[in-house]
């Protein structure tokens, strides 16, 4: 079972899945501008961009257990201040659940490559969001790991506070979608 | 259509990301299934 790996490799496992969402969207956003038949490959710009992009691409993949084990969770905490400073500034609106979701890709679909980008923005999201050091998610279960071993009584509040906190979000952003 | 087409690609990128645990999961010969259940199933399936 997992709970009996060693930490880097159950945070390997546990962050593979927000690695996986930050891959798709770094191929897309770096990618994408080459969809436009006007952008050549013979322009050496381009070619750096999209050496650059494969590069950090192939990067991710190599490093993929130390970046699951140290830099998922950092990014849980830097999507926490992120959350925290758009709520502050937007209120309500800084955030959205499936309604949203939905209305927002009716919008935003023109055309394959404008769906394209909508994929890749909703693939980062699903990347940040799941780093949230809260324990349903994945970047809360790479720290459980971690709070395991301040106790099983620690644990079980980390666990249960995080359960709660996760259920409140979607209750939340499910209300925040009606009141639109 | 492409409101269709911007949908599957959202249900594809779950699929991808789940299917990136999978493949964790399978290189250190963990069962998904066990995984998933939360409790080893020995003989049961």
């Amino acid at each position: 079972m997992i709970e009996a790996l060693p930490y880097r490799e159950s945070a390997a496992i546990f962050g593979a899945g927000p690695l996986a969402n930050l891959l798709f969207w770094l191929a897309v956003f770096f990618l994408e501008p080459f969809f436009d038949p006007g952008v050549s490959l013979a322009n050496p710009q381009n070619q750096l961009i999209a050496t650059a992009t494969f590069s950090l691409i192939a990067f991710v993949i190599y490093a993929r257990k130390a970046l699951s084990a140290y830099v998922v969770p950092l990014l849980g905490l830097a999507t926490i201040a992120l959350v925290v400073f758009a709520l502050l500034k937007f209120g309500s609106q800084a955030v959205g659940g499936p309604v949203s979701i939905v209305k927002a890709a009716g919008k935003s679909s023109s055309n394959f490559v404008s769906a394209l980008h909508f994929a890749g923005f909703m693939s980062l999201n699903l990347a940040l969001f799941n780093a949230l050091p809260i324990y349903p998610l994945d970047g809360g279960k790479i720290v459980d790991k971690l709070v395991g071993r301040l106790g099983e009584r620690t644990q079980n509040i980390f666990r249960m506070f995080g359960i709660a906190l996760v259920l409140a979000l979607i209750l939340g952003v499910i209300l925040s979608d009606c009141f639109k | 259509m492409l409101f269709t087409v911007t949908i599957a690609l959202i249900v594809l990128l779950l699929v991808f990301h789940e299917a990136a645990h999978w493949f964790e999961m399978s290189r250190r010969k963990i069962s998904v299934v066990e995984a998933g259940l939360g409790f080893p199933t020995g003989r049961l399936l």
